[in-house]
């Protein structure tokens, strides 16, 4: 048995070797030598046509943009959250992180659903002024898919820089009102310099996200919009020039593999951020108080909450006759539909799917935090880079080098829930790591002295220590796997669509009753994701541990 | 008239009163420290002088003018935190400057107070330094030089030793004050440590429940405690209630009877006792409890009657302690001063 575990190591590097690098060197080979030996002209015609350009600007202006406005909206709500104490303020900070948890088509298809020429605000509009046309025209704009962006973001920013802000040492501002510093002086000499850390590691993840949206530019922007991501896809799935993907996707891992190293230092640095006396939150009293508290709450209600409720009532017929309509037709194989078997069997897939990656990601994942909390912190950053890695360039990577001897499995199933476990492990690792680093080595020490085994020791301290956090670990991987979109939507067979997948080609096809299909989906969808995160918050309530895991 | 009088300031939490009507004088140059358990108002009270509480009813005047409606920043007042506060931001030098620059003094100016108070607190080289890079002590006269740069009238201090260790805290302790001194500032002082306390303060306010229980030099409060709790808080533990003496019939008590005039409780300080027969003293006979060297004295703990005292024995007086040792159970005789008796109100 001791014998065996020794070998335990190997699986997660074989693992990464064979589902990550292997991958990631066919992209390179592919690049820069498509017929075997070296050239460049995929490279550098990325360069010399001016398509590509403007596709890699728009990438970086729209992450900018989408950035900036995230702040905007999201630092007056962190300033409310951080200073002051309202009615049901915990309950509402963890409930505007459920976006994270919401896969990308659900979220498009919510946006949709409100905003779009069908949805509900212009059908709303409609029937109260007797339109012909909806009055709101911003499908396919900058603005869907600006707005998505900031849906998804605004908590991650509202997040960060409110707990940070709520831990800057209260003394210090205080200090500074002893030497004469008024109000206002104090905020821009001691309050924001202090915050800069906090919000340049919130605007840097959120510019991480919005420049390698897939899914919400895919199904928000329609033909007009492509972001490097989207354009990988096109070019491999559409136009076919692989050499031209592979050079795209090159630059992808190079822009992400950067922005992740300049996350990962400021994320460091607010890590480090001393715990402190800190204030305590005032009541809310004067008028300004409430306008500040209520006008920040409308906000995020406005922001996070309606684009869901649209979809939830969207997803609903109410042209008379059964409101579930929609949901009804996702059982039947229609002819001629997108799909050759009915669309409910997608839930069937992805719950499969999602059962698999749980558990490839858990072993895994376990591993490796094993290795990296036993002295092989060099390996955590090797870890966490599929994080570092979008799905999309993963997905490619899985379809070009998997697809052929000496590793066929192209025509196998197990090749999708193997993606989602490569994504999912970064997360299966910041859960556990730090419920493994808190238990004591004296304690197994102690079991060993009283007579336990390696593995009764494992079996008996460890296991116990860790099952809470592995129950997280596993839901996380389960709503992952549930809504990962980027890397399926290559390798998923028609016969066998994932739900993510099945609402984009649902998507794909004109008419109401598609769209319909396409929202009731989404909205199952964002159920189960819903459940997962509320047990994940259940779960992880009264430990303190847990709260830093995420990122 | 003093330089900073406060009369009856009043301030509760809720349905806790932290500070309860409490009077409070100092002259010019003074230093005065607040002593007392956590949670005893000390902390709020300083806070109240600085502002960063407001006070339910009272008066704060310094150098004549009432501060209770002027903001912080415009007091006009030092203040050094426990945690020192420093900006992480800013270098030692940028964080000395702050008080000036928020003063909108001009810059020669600032460089000249900055150069000068950092010689004052023995940092000269260290003045582009990041906090961070500083250590304990160092922050600490940092901290003392921040909050001395803008020429405060009052200089408040809430426990700025308590997170340093030990050997530290003795050495900056005496440092502090000669600085303080030099200054000429007047300073009111925030610790819950007796041996900080006398070592720093002019006079010392001993606090409990909201209140100042007693105020005074170091050596009167520590001779003349005025009731238990005083005594108590300053370790001094032999106090036999009024009731326990007045009526029995063991040796302590009929010397008791004998030396007091009052039914007051009494103090019997650890000090008033010794193992040598002496002009003066009285003799009682004890049963000894326990026995202990310590270095600088011997713990004598001892049952006389019902009453059980505590005796710190000087080991190196003549004909003394030295290579003796009692067991528990034996009988011995110990030899009083009746003169370090005190009698507390309560």
């Amino acid at each position: 048995m001791r014998k065996y575990a020794r070998l335990l190591p190997l699986i997660p590097l074989i693992f990464f070797g064979l589902f990550y690098f292997y991958p990631l060197a066919s992209i390179l080979q592919l690049s820069f030598a498509p017929e075997g030996r070296f050239e460049l002209d995929a490279v550098t015609e990325i360069f010399r046509d001016r398509y590509y350009l403007s596709t890699l600007w728009f990438t970086l202006w729209q992450a900018i943009v989408s950035t900036v406005l995230t702040l905007l909206l999201a630092l007056p709500a962190a300033y409310v959250f951080a200073t002051y104490d309202f009615r049901y303020k915990q309950t509402l900070r963890t409930i505007s992180t459920l976006p994270f948890v919401l896969p990308t088509v659900v979220v498009a298809n919510a946006f949709s659903a409100l905003i779009g020429p069908r949805g509900l605000l212009n059908g709303i509009l409609q029937t109260v002024f007797r339109l012909e046309e909806p009055p709101i025209d911003l499908h396919q704009t900058i603005w869907m898919i600006l707005l998505a962006h900031v849906f998804y973001n605004y908590s991650v920013a509202l997040r960060i820089v409110s707990a940070y802000w709520e831990r800057i040492n209260q003394d210090l501002s205080q200090a500074a009102e002893t030497l004469g510093a008024s109000r206002q002086q104090r905020f821009w000499t001691i309050t924001l310099p202090l915050l800069r850390p906090a919000i340049m590691a919130a605007a840097v993840l959120v510019f991480i996200f919005t420049f390698t949206s897939f899914g919400v530019v895919l199904l928000l922007g329609g033909p007009r919009f492509a972001t490097l991501e989207v354009e990988i896809y096109r070019q491999a799935v559409n136009i076919f020039d692989l050499p031209v993907a592979a050079a795209l996707s090159l630059f992808q891992i190079v822009f992400t593999f950067a922005l992740m190293a300049v996350y990962t230092r400021t994320q460091s640095r607010i890590a480090t951020q001393p715990s402190s006396r800190t204030a305590a939150a005032r009541p809310v009293t004067t008028p300004l108080d409430r306008w500040l508290v209520g006008g920040n709450l409308t906000v995020m209600f406005v922001l996070l909450a309606t684009p869901l409720l649209a979809l939830v009532l969207r997803s609903l017929s109410w042209t008379g006759g059964n409101p579930f309509t929609y949901y009804g037709r996702l059982f039947v194989n229609e002819r001629g539909s997108a799909f050759f078997v009915p669309p409910i069997q997608a839930v069937g897939n992805s719950l499969m799917f999602a059962g698999m990656a749980i558990v490839f990601s858990l072993v895994i994942g376990l591993i490796c935090a094993y290795l990296v909390a036993d002295r092989n912190r060099w390996l955590d950053p090797i870890f966490m880079l599929p994080l570092a890695t979008s799905a999309v360039t993963l997905g490619f990577g899985y379809i070009i080098a998997l697809d052929e001897p000496p590793l066929n499995l192209r025509q196998s199933l197990i090749l999708i829930p193997l993606a989602h476990s490569l994504v999912a492990i970064p997360f299966v690792i910041r859960t556990v790591l730090p419920a493994l680093r808190a238990i004591d080595p004296a304690v197994r020490e102690a079991a060993g002295t009283l007579g336990a085994d390696p593995q009764r020791v494992w079996l008996t301290i460890d296991w116990p220590l860790l099952s809470r956090v592995l129950l997280v670990a596993a839901v996380f991987a389960f709503t992952i796997s549930m809504g990962e979109f980027g890397a399926t939507v290559f390798i998923a067979r028609p016969d066998n669509p994932t739900m993510p997948t099945a609402i984009f080609r649902f998507l794909g096809r004109p008419g109401a009753v598609n769209f319909g299909q396409a929202l009731a989906m989404s909205t199952l969808l964002m159920l189960v994701c819903s459940v997962g995160f509320v047990l994940i918050e259940r779960l992880r309530i009264g430990d303190n541990n847990l709260d830093q895991g995420e990122f | 008239m003093s330089y900073l009088a406060i009369s009856n300031i009043q301030k509760s939490f809720g349905s806790t009163i932290a500070v309860d009507g409490v009077s409070l004088s100092l002259e010019r140059g003074e230093i005065v420290c607040l002593l007392g358990p956590s949670g005893c108002g000390k902390t709020t009270l300083l806070r109240l002088v600085a502002g960063l509480e407001s006070a339910d009813g009272g008066q704060i005047l310094l150098d004549g003018q009432d501060l209770v409606d002027v903001p912080t920043y415009q007091r006009g007042i030092g203040m050094m935190f426990q945690s020192y506060a420093l900006f992480p931001h800013m270098t030692v030098a940028q964080n000395v400057s702050y008080g000036l620059r928020m003063a909108k003094e001009p810059a020669p100016l600032i460089t000249e107070r900055v150069a000068e108070m950092l010689e004052l607190v023995d940092m000269v080289g260290l003045k582009d330094r990041k906090i961070d890079q500083l250590s304990g002590g160092q922050q600490q006269r940092v901290a003392l030089a921040r909050s001395l740069a803008t020429r405060p009238g009052v200089l408040l201090l809430d426990e700025p030793l308590g997170s340093l260790d030990r050997l530290l805290r003795e050495r900056l302790l005496d440092e502090l004050r000669a600085i303080l001194k030099k200054v000429g500032v007047t300073a009111l002082y925030v610790t819950h440590d007796q041996s900080e306390a006398f070592g720093i303060a002019d006079r010392v306010a001993v606090m409990n429940l909201g209140k100042i229980e007693q105020i005074n030099s170091p050596q009167e409060i520590y001779i003349r405690p005025i009731n238990r709790f005083v005594a108590n808080f300053l370790g001094l533990s032999n106090v036999i209630a009024s009731g326990l003496w007045l009526e029995a019939s063991d040796g302590l008590s009929q010397l008791l009877q004998a030396e007091l005039k009052s039914g007051f409780a009494v103090l019997i300080p650890p000090y008033a006792g010794a193992i040598n027969k002496q002009d003066g003293l009285r003799p009682i006979d004890v049963t000894v409890l326990s026995y202990s060297f310590r270095g600088r004295f011997a713990l004598l703990v001892c049952q006389v009657g019902e009453h059980i005292l505590e005796f710190s024995l000087d080991p190196y007086a003549e004909n003394g302690l030295m290579g003796r040792t009692f067991e528990a159970g034996q009988v011995i005789p110990i030899y009083l001063n009746p003169s370090h008796f005190v009698e507390l109100q309560g």
